[in-house]
């Protein structure tokens, strides 16, 4: 019996892409989520108006050709502030899926890699992180810290750690008996390149799908927190804080409470089916 | 006497997800006696598998009969309804795979799997079918059924589990007993226990048995006839010792030298390996199929299709240059 | 068995020994003084000294805890500083609208993910297949709170059938109660909803190919006995499951359902005490929380050993 010492070829870059985009939805999927991702970029120059800028002969007005989406209670319109609603969103969404990714690889590595007393501590403390729903979490930080993006950002992505810790294990847990690494560690490679060279490359997978899982999250959390006031502030656009100023006005200006809600569903839901293609391609044997 | 399945010129095409057709079978006949067991042997991927759920009515989404008849005691099962076929498996045909920790449910204890059979086809009481259900056990040699009737799978050995399902598909006493590969995952040892079981009750139940095995050794010991297949087509049929003595076709010397046999192989000898795969097939094939591996094909081989014709008493050979030794 | 429920129960003590910590630090860490923080009262100095001597405010950090804890864990979690009343009172009086709401919801979502879930892997790759995955992936990706707008919109607003807010003890009013939960339950069971319809719908394609259910067909079982008595029985283990571990985005998703329907439950409790910084309240509410989810899983796992035989007898073949 040959003994296999190869890396099992599991990310293979071009043809992820191809396969990916050749189901209707999820290339659906990718190109409005890109199109969010650049209108977020550049919005300053995308949208029509400044989302401070206030029209005081338009308060409250309808959808009209001026204002696509109409204007809100201080004449400003809906649709620019939309617009630059996307970068707090975009904002949040990434910072906080950042932080959850560089926190809890590293964890989960060493917790996989090493178990023992290491692996007990590390579970019973996600246990522990796992045991606090997000809102709790959220309210707790910005009872402390005070309420903005950057703290909305911060809870939503200290939740996401445990969830992420656990993957991360859990695959390594796996890696670690495969041949390759066996025959790794036998040749008497430090863990140090054991676990970057061999180990982290396989579990990139994974992580992606979860990215996209989380990414999706953290743009509803962000919206969510800032709807109750636990992120960010008025006079900030954000999708949530629009929806917040809103809700007074469902009966005479009901437009004001549809173009932010919508935007919020198509983001998440473009990310959405970018992760469930992705997790198609990927990880065939996750049953879908 | 008449046979109990009759399976007459029955073809299987499968569509694939590319959108393309697969014939896994094509035009295999055979049929089986009471108290007979038929062996059906050859390489994966040569449609054994598909010949069987053919018969049982469990092709896979995809797949149909697109010929021939299946005949159950003069019934065609390709016409029955599937609440008819409902009805026939498990009481008229009897079914045993491959896996059998695979195959039990890993929720419900044994004793329900195996009373469910009992209680579906014959309307038992659960205690009636529970007692029915302990006979059973007793039957296929599992020790001390009181005990492991309310047990689960997992609590069982790889051996025991094969009993088990052997016990619910004999459970209504069907006419026929379908086996595909029902001891390849289990320890050589275990193996002639599970073959014995299969032919002690073949005797008391006056069943036939289907056999589908890739295993010559399998065959050898419990096959009265053998029908060997090749990518979807019958190229041997004949009763065992004969094929043994004499294969006229080069695939099933092929499968024969592939075996060590304990006198007849020369010692120190090389078990010969047949170069190639299996091809699977797109459409029904034209010419020999077997051609591109076989030391034997000339251009005849290559162009026209050789069919399945009697060469000596109850011995057919599908070959142009058949009982030549290479 | 035992040996698992000893394991888990010892894990769980753990973990939750480890959330008060954590609780514990966040409360010291609010702004303003943590005797009034931690206790809701203490505002003249001669109260306030004797709370500081109650709590052990001039001790070293880990004396806190234990006198901390030691006073949390007889469940006197402090006084309400909007309030006045007692932290633990106030919580529990709020706990069975919450109760309500979520017991319902939950129902909601299994009866409609369970049934769509085990349509589409039924009659997987159909048209309905599709159209469940796309309500499924529909429900997912809706905010709450837009959710719950939207159907006030269309139902209390334009078409004026249900009321667009406040809440009616049940023993008071039944129907009333009942016609204002209708749209909260809707907006909380629907994310639970489409979660459970994927899982279901992914867990019984699996069960359904598997060489259990080929045996079953095999056996002649109807349809009915092959998908509900096999594949369903199989799935519905790895499905509570995931229920359970969902169960902590019940307590989530009711904060902003009670906030957008006005309904007095343990959610808006939460909001109500961030927004008046009354810093007991969130203490209690967090801590309350922890145990609740801790507890919940637990059960989860218990229920979890208990439906998979493997884990129930321990694995000895013969």
């Amino acid at each position: 019996m040959t003994l296999v010492t190869a890396d099992p070829a599991t990310f293979q870059g071009k043809g992820v892409a191809r396969r990916l985009m050749s189901r209707p939805p999820t290339a659906i999927g990718c190109i409005v989520a890109l199109t969010i991702i650049v209108v977020a970029i550049a919005a300053p120059i995308v949208a029509p108006y400044a989302p401070a800028a206030n029209d005081f002969d338009a308060i409250l007005s309808p959808p009209t050709f001026a204002h696509p989406m109409g204007t809100d209670e201080l004449g400003r319109d809906t649709l620019s502030r939309a617009i630059w609603g996307a970068r707090a969103s975009m904002l949040a969404g990434i910072l906080a899926t950042l932080l959850a990714v560089v926190v809890a690889v590293p964890i989960g590595l060493i917790s996989g890699f090493y178990r023992g007393r290491i692996d007990g501590l590390t579970m019973r403390a996600t246990d522990a992180m796992l045991a606090f729903p997000f809102l709790i979490v959220a309210v707790l930080l910005t009872a402390i810290l005070g309420p903005s993006l950057q703290n909305a950002a911060l809870a939503i992505g200290l939740v996401q750690i445990p969830k992420l810790i656990r993957i991360t294990r859990g695959e390594v847990l796996g890696l670690r008996e495969e041949s390759f690494v066996q025959a790794a560690i036998a040749d008497g490679a430090p863990d140090r390149s054991v676990i970057f060279r061999h180990i982290l490359p396989n579990t990139l997978n994974v992580l992606l799908v979860q990215a996209t899982v989380v990414l999706p999250f953290a743009i509803l959390a962000e919206a969510t927190l800032s709807f109750l006031g636990l992120g960010v502030q008025p006079p900030t656009p954000s999708w949530g804080v629009m929806l917040t100023a809103a809700q007074p006005y469902l009966g005479t200006a009901p437009w004001l409470a549809i173009a932010p809600g919508m935007a919020i569903l198509l983001t998440t839901l473009s990310f959405n089916l970018v992760g469930d293609g992705l997790r198609d391609v990927l990880d065939p044997r996750l049953d879908r | 006497m008449s046979p109990v399945l009759d399976v007459r010129d029955v073809s299987v095409r499968i569509r694939v997800p590319s959108g393309h057709h697969v014939q896994a079978v094509d035009r295999v006949s055979f049929s089986v006696e009471p108290g007979e067991t038929l062996a059906i042997v050859g390489e994966s991927g040569c449609g054994k598998t598909m010949l069987a759920m053919a018969v049982l009515g469990l092709l896979p989404s995809g797949g149909e009969i697109t010929n021939g008849e299946v005949l159950l005691d003069g019934e065609d099962l390709r016409t029955a309804t599937p609440s008819r076929l409902r009805d026939i498996r498990g009481r008229t045909i009897g079914a045993v795979f491959q896996e059998p920790m695979a195959a039990l449910d890993p929720v419900l204890t044994i004793g329900r799997q195996i009373a469910e059979v009992i209680q579906r086809h014959e309307g038992l009481s659960k205690d009636a079918a529970r007692g029915r259900a302990l006979e059973l056990m007793s039957l296929v040699g599992i020790p001390d059924p009181a005990s492991r009737i309310d047990q689960y799978p997992h609590q069982f050995s790889g051996g025991m589990a094969q009993r088990v399902v052997i016990a619910m598909a004999i459970a209504c006493r069907p006419r026929v007993l379908l086996a595909d590969e029902p001891t390849t995952a289990l320890d050589v040892t275990i193996q002639a226990a599970v073959l014995r079981v299969i032919d002690s009750l073949k005797h008391q139940l006056d069943m036939a048995v289907v056999l589908i095995t890739h295993d010559l050794g399998v065959v050898a010991d419990v096959a009265d006839r053998v029908m060997v297949m090749y990518a979807g087509r019958v190229v041997e049929e004949a009763d065992v010792l004969d094929t043994f003595a004499a294969p006229q076709h080069q695939y099933t010397r092929g499968l024969m030298g592939a075996i060590r046999h304990p006198t007849r192989t020369p010692p120190r000898s090389r078990l010969t390996e047949i170069p190639g795969m299996v091809p699977t097939l797109l459409a029904p094939a034209q010419a020999c199929a077997f051609a591109p591996r076989c030391p034997l094909a000339d251009d005849r081989c290559r162009a026209e299709l050789p069919l399945l014709g009697p060469i000596r008493d109850h011995h057919a050979v599908a070959c142009f240059h058949p009982g030549v030794p290479a | 068995m035992s040996r698992y429920f000893l394991r888990r129960a010892g894990e769980s003590l753990i973990a939750l020994w480890l959330a008060t910590i954590v609780v514990f630090i966040g409360v010291r860490s609010l702004p303003g003084d943590p005797a009034i923080a931690m206790s809701g009262e203490g505002r003249e100095p001669a109260a306030n000294a004797l709370i500081r001597q109650r709590y052990g405010l001039d001790e070293p950090l880990p004396i806190q805890y234990l006198r901390w804890i030691s006073i949390t864990i007889t469940g006197d979690l402090g006084t309400s500083i909007r309030t006045g009343q007692p932290v633990t009172a106030e919580i529990l009086s709020r706990i069975p609208t919450t109760l309500e709401l979520a017991g319902l919801a939950g129902l909601f979502a299994i009866c409609f993910g369970l049934p769509l879930g085990i349509a589409a892997a039924v009659r997987r790759g159909t048209r309905l297949d599709y159209l469940a995955g796309s309500v499924g992936l529909i429900g997912l990706s809706i905010p709450t709170f837009w959710l719950g707008i939207v159907l006030i919109l269309i139902f209390a607003v334009w078409l004026e059938v249900l009321p667009a807010s406040g809440y009616v003890p049940f023993l008071e009013d039944p129907i009333q109660n009942l016609e204002r939960m209708i749209l909260p339950v809707i907006v909380l069971g629907s994310a639970l909803g489409a979660v459970l319809l994927r899982q279901v719908r992914s867990g019984m394609i699996g069960s359904l190919g598997s060489d259990y259910v080929r045996t079953a067909r095999a056996k002649g079982l109807t349809e009915r006995q092959v998908v509900v008595g096999h594949a369903l029985r199989n799935s519905l283990i790895t499905v509570v499951t995931i229920l359970g571990l969902e169960l902590g985005a019940l307590i989530s998703g009711s904060v902003v359902t009670e906030s957008i329907f006005l309904i007095p439950g343990f959610g808006r409790l939460i909001i109500e005490a961030v927004s008046r910084r009354d810093y007991p309240v969130i203490q209690g509410v967090a801590l309350f929380s922890a145990v609740a989810y801790i507890a919940i899983n637990f059960g989860v796992d218990l229920l979890y050993s208990y439906l998979n035989p493997k884990v129930r007898m321990g694995s000895t073949a013969q």
